[in-house]
């Protein structure tokens, strides 16, 4: 199982989107399946902290579910991105970036003068 | 925005829980299985792989919360589950529900019917502009008789120029408002209560009309037209409410005035007005009135300063306008009230007792189904323990109990309100008629209002009382049922605080209802001096402008028809009617106070009186005699004074053949009758009569007539009516009452706060009853095994009875010592409604006390003997 980092609700908003993005609409298993092996097993999520957050993304608009007929012809909720949810995604996104640009120019600062 | 997107679906999570929580339970299901199946195709065995899933799934349950967290609002959903558990709490102990619901319906439905009728009567402001800043003004000498001086027309313009208090001043008649005769269109003759007011009246008091225009100062000018302005009232009642109501004529005794318009409703000011006429002045401008004043303050002014100022002009020497209060000689007092206490009159004080009995009412209510409460939180103690040791906080179960202390006071609210509307219509029907404000009495909105707050501070008071003093909740001690003698010691001493509040308030109910009804008890047996069974009064109301000359010439026309009626005896005139205190006063002075100054008597209460009006009313003449057709104009004026007046002014000499100096005549004593109190009930006046022939050059009509008969006078009436009618088409019984009825009247407002405060006592007392008997039976339950072991050691029946009461005793007599401590305190508060009884009465006191005592101790003794009947091997083998 890893040492999981447990994972915080702030960069799971953008996971989640991002995954949306990147896969199209997917179930919540699928997303949580496909965070867990993009961070490379690094971070846990359970049912606790999964499903809460995508019922509040869908409650804030950023994301639609609906119930669809999955791969192996069972009844699965599915959650698509809307625009609200892409221009979300993009906004946080660069804003993760330019934050963690940041940060590692603290935390790792290139030769400079000593 | 998502913000509020977000709050909408977590609001609408609310709703249809069962359909969401099936499609939770689905999607994770779901989950599940797909989890489990990539477990086996990875290698795993079916069950191990399901076992791997359900570990990562970190715990469904608590997952689910945590969704359902997300989806509604965690603590309305908090709310609404306790909602449906209270609803199911409640239904398994009926008992103990319809009981606390009907309790709390009454408490209710009693405060909302008294405060609609305070509303009304009392706070409900008049429909004018700023009613706190109007106040009236007129002269008064609490020492003399009468009290209540009104002021000249030329003292009205003097001080409306002076003032510097009011910004506005106005007046009315000081008598309340005429009952004059009316004829409207051509047929429709009624009477109609008028008002006579200056000009400005409307104006000061920043009134608006329904309909038409309202008085304004050119209708009082020398000349002006006689208009009026009529009740809102009296216009749905004799107009129908119709808008053509405006440009017609009523036409009554004095003139014919036309209507210009109609005042808002509820502006009952002077009390019974139903038209309100201007008093026109003189071609030099002089008024020619007795009047009281009506003034608005100005900002910033004070009800003090008005009295300083205005007490300072009347007591003005040497001011020409203030010559004729100099010959009347009476020093005089500004009296300065809000116009406001002036409306509510006689009835204030009565309502204001009421409504404090009520509150206290209320009170009583809520403590005793807190009671019942608290007995019924210690009885779940297991249920809150166990409940306690699963994880609910503190907050959360006091939670629950307010939440079903809620769903009570709701439900007691509902029912309150529906018997309060029917009480509120109740009271509007039943209540005399000289309450005034009577049609303002409604359950409106103001009313409702507090009725709701009223339910949710005693949904407060019933659910946290319980918790607050319920005392802790030990979980090993909770569970196991059986008591020790520490146990419950909280919540008994919590009880018997709450049961020991009731015994002081039944005490306080008593000593009020049995002050009360002492006080009309000698009210209605007082002496009246005179015999009204058997007496028809009649009030007659004449159309047309006749002389005092020609009045008297027609009603003495009607007399011999009268008199020729089946079952007449008597028939007299008068020029007043009974129990009104009003009437006409006069001022005298005797020979003997010749050349000594400074001299005031209390002023007589005249009559003028046909010859048979003394046997009429069956007033004895105790020395001398009564009038006669031979006392007319032209021969000495004659008087017969009551035996008070003779012992007054001549002690131990005969008062036949005395003079007395009155209305700018010389009169003479001819005889002495007994004293009456046909003026006033409660506080008796000398009365000086005079006979009708020579007294009719005064301009006095002799508008009443007592008929005496030998049945019932009830019968006669139509007989009566008739009678009038035929003799002088322009005359009419505008009012065919037995004086009995009338004396009725004017005790109905006693008789309605003695009906009141004895009911309220009476519920008070049961209330109380009800809680010391579930001391009691609390006691003797919770200890019943302590007892049973008592018993079968050898304990006596009776050592066992007075061990329970013993538990109550205490609570009891503190109780009721306290509240007769309270009751002696407070007991001025009743003054004003007290006749001939003194508020600090020990007797009434100590009998209340004693009662209340009396009737505990019996609700008692019944847990206490069944505690003593019980078998003693029974119980312990329950246990």
């Amino acid at each position: 199982m890893g040492g999981g980092l447990d994972v915080q609700q702030g960069t799971l908003v953008l996971m989640v989107l991002r995954t949306l993005d990147v896969l199209g609409p997917l179930h919540g298993y699928g997303i949580g399946r496909r965070i867990e092996e993009t961070s490379r097993h690094q971070l846990t999520l359970n049912y606790g902290t999964l499903y809460p957050a995508l019922l509040k993304l869908e409650q804030e608009g950023y994301i639609k579910g609906e119930w669809r007929q999955s791969e192996n012809n069972r009844r699965a909720r599915y959650y698509a991105l809307t625009k609200a949810g892409r221009k979300r995604l993009a906004r946080e996104a660069e804003q993760w970036t330019r934050t963690s640009a940041i940060m590692s120019w603290f935390l790792h600062p290139e030769g400079e003068g000593a | 925005m998502s913000v509020l997107r977000a709050a909408r679906s977590r609001f609408l999570g609310l709703f249809g829980r069962e359909h969401r929580d099936r499609d939770m339970a689905e999607e994770f299901a779901v989950h599940l299985q797909m989890e489990t199946e990539e477990n086996i195709r990875r290698g795993m065995p079916p069950a191990a792989a399901r076992r791997a899933a359900l570990l990562r799934s970190g715990g469904i349950e608590v997952a689910k919360e945590a969704y359902r967290d997300q989806r509604g609002l965690p603590r309305i959903d908090a709310v609404i589950g306790d909602l449906h558990f209270a609803a199911r709490s409640l239904r398994r102990t009926p008992g103990f529900t319809v009981a606390a619901v009907l309790t709390l319906a009454l408490g209710i439905a009693a405060a909302t019917t008294v405060f609609s009728a305070a509303y009304g009567i009392l706070l409900k402001p008049l429909p004018v502009a700023d009613p706190s800043s109007l106040v009236a003004l007129w002269g008064d000498n609490p020492t003399h008789q009468p009290e209540h001086f009104p002021l000249s027309g030329d003292e009205f313009d003097a001080y409306t120029r002076e003032t510097r208090a009011f910004s506005g001043v106005a007046a009315y008649d000081y008598i309340d408002p005429w009952s004059l005769g009316a004829r409207i269109g051509r047929s429709d003759v009624g009477d109609v209560g008028v008002s006579f007011v200056t000009g400005e009246f409307f104006h000061v008091l920043g009134a608006h009309p329904l309909l038409g225009r309202l008085l304004d100062p050119r209708d009082d000018r020398y000349g002006a037209r006689d208009v009026g302005v009529i009740s809102a009232a009296y216009w749905r009642h004799e107009f129908g409410g119709s808008p053509d109501v405006i440009g017609k004529t009523i036409r009554t005794e004095g003139e014919a005035i036309a209507i210009v318009g109609v005042a808002p409703p509820g502006l009952d000011f002077p009390a019974g007005t139903d038209l309100w006429k201007a008093t026109i002045r003189d071609s030099t401008g002089r008024l020619h009135a007795f009047l009281n004043l009506i003034g608005r303050l100005k900002p910033g002014a004070s009800l003090a300063q008005a009295r300083g100022e205005f007490g300072a002009f009347l007591g003005r020497p040497g001011e020409p306008h203030s010559a004729a209060r100099k010959a009347l000689r009476v020093p005089l007092g500004p009296a300065v009230q809000p116009a406001m206490d002036v409306v509510a009159g006689e009835v204030g004080p009565t309502l204001r007792v009421v409504v404090w009995a009520v509150a206290l009412l209320v009170l009583v209510t809520c403590v005793n189904v807190a009671n019942m409460f608290l007995v019924r939180a210690v009885s779940r103690r297991r249920e809150f323990a166990v409940r306690a040791a699963l994880g609910a906080s503190g907050g959360r179960l006091t939670q629950q109990l307010l939440v079903e202390g809620s769903v009570l006071a709701v439900a007691g609210g509902i029912l309150g309100l529906a018997i309060a509307s029917w009480g509120v219509r109740a009271f509007v029907a039943l209540a005399p008629a000289t309450i005034p404000r009577l049609e303002q009495v409604t359950m409106n909105g103001h009313v409702l209002a507090v009725s709701a707050a009223l339910v949710i501070a005693v949904a407060l008071v019933v659910g946290l009382l319980p918790a607050a003093l319920g005392g802790r909740l030990s979980l090993a001690d909770n569970l196991r049922d059986r008591g020790t003698a520490d146990r419950g010691k909280e919540s008994h001493r919590a009880r018997s605080l709450l049961v020991g509040l009731q015994v002081s308030v039944a005490v306080l109910a008593l000593v009020a209802a049995g002050l009360v009804g002492q006080s009309f008890e000698r009210l209605t047996h007082v002496d009246l001096g005179f015999t009204p069974d058997h007496v028809l009064f009649v009030r007659m109301g004449v159309v047309g402008q006749l002389s005092p000359l020609q009045l008297l010439k027609a009603t003495d026309a009607m007399l011999p028809r009268l008199r020729a009626l089946p079952g007449v005896t008597h028939v007299a005139e008068m020029t007043s009617e009974p129990f009104q205190a009003t009437g006409f006063d006069m001022a005298y002075s005797l020979p003997r106070d010749a050349g000594r100054s400074g001299i005031v008597h209390p002023w007589l209460d005249g009559m003028v009186v046909s010859p048979e009006f003394f046997e009429a009313l069956g007033i004895r003449v105790l020395d001398g005699r009564s009038f006669t057709g031979d006392d007319r104009i032209g021969t000495p004026r004659v008087a017969v004074v009551d035996a008070t007046f003779a012992r007054q002014s001549w002690p131990g000499e005969d008062p036949i053949g005395r003079r007395v100096y009155a209305l700018n005549d010389t009169f003479t004593v001819v005889g002495v009758a007994e004293p009456t109190r046909y003026r006033n009930l409660q506080a008796p006046r000398m009365t000086f009569y005079m006979p009708i022939r020579q007294a009719v050059s005064d301009g006095r009509w002799p508008r009443y007539l007592a008929i005496r008969t030998a049945a019932d006078p009830a019968q006669v009436a139509g007989a009566v009516r008739a009678a009038i009618r035929q003799a002088d088409a322009r005359f009419f019984a505008a009012e065919v009452t037995p004086m009995s009825q009338q004396l009725d009247a004017t005790t109905a407002a006693p008789r309605l706060s003695v009906v009141l405060l004895g009911l309220f006592a009476g519920a008070v007392l049961l209330l109380t009853l009800l809680g010391v008997y579930s001391i009691g039976a609390t006691y003797a339950r919770d200890r019943r095994f302590e007892l049973a072991i008592r018993m079968a050691l050898g304990a006596q029946a009776g050592q066992v009875k007075r061990l329970v009461v013993a538990q109550g005793i205490v609570v009891v007599f503190v109780g009721a010592v306290a509240g007769g401590l309270v009751a002696f305190a407070g007991a001025g508060l009743l003054h004003a409604l007290l006749y001939g009884v003194t508020p600090r009465d020990p007797l009434t006191l100590g009998a209340a006390v004693t009662v209340v005592c009396v009737v505990a101790l019996t609700a008692l003794f019944v847990p206490a003997a069944r505690a003593a009947g019980a078998n003693p091997g029974e119980i312990l083998r329950e246990g």
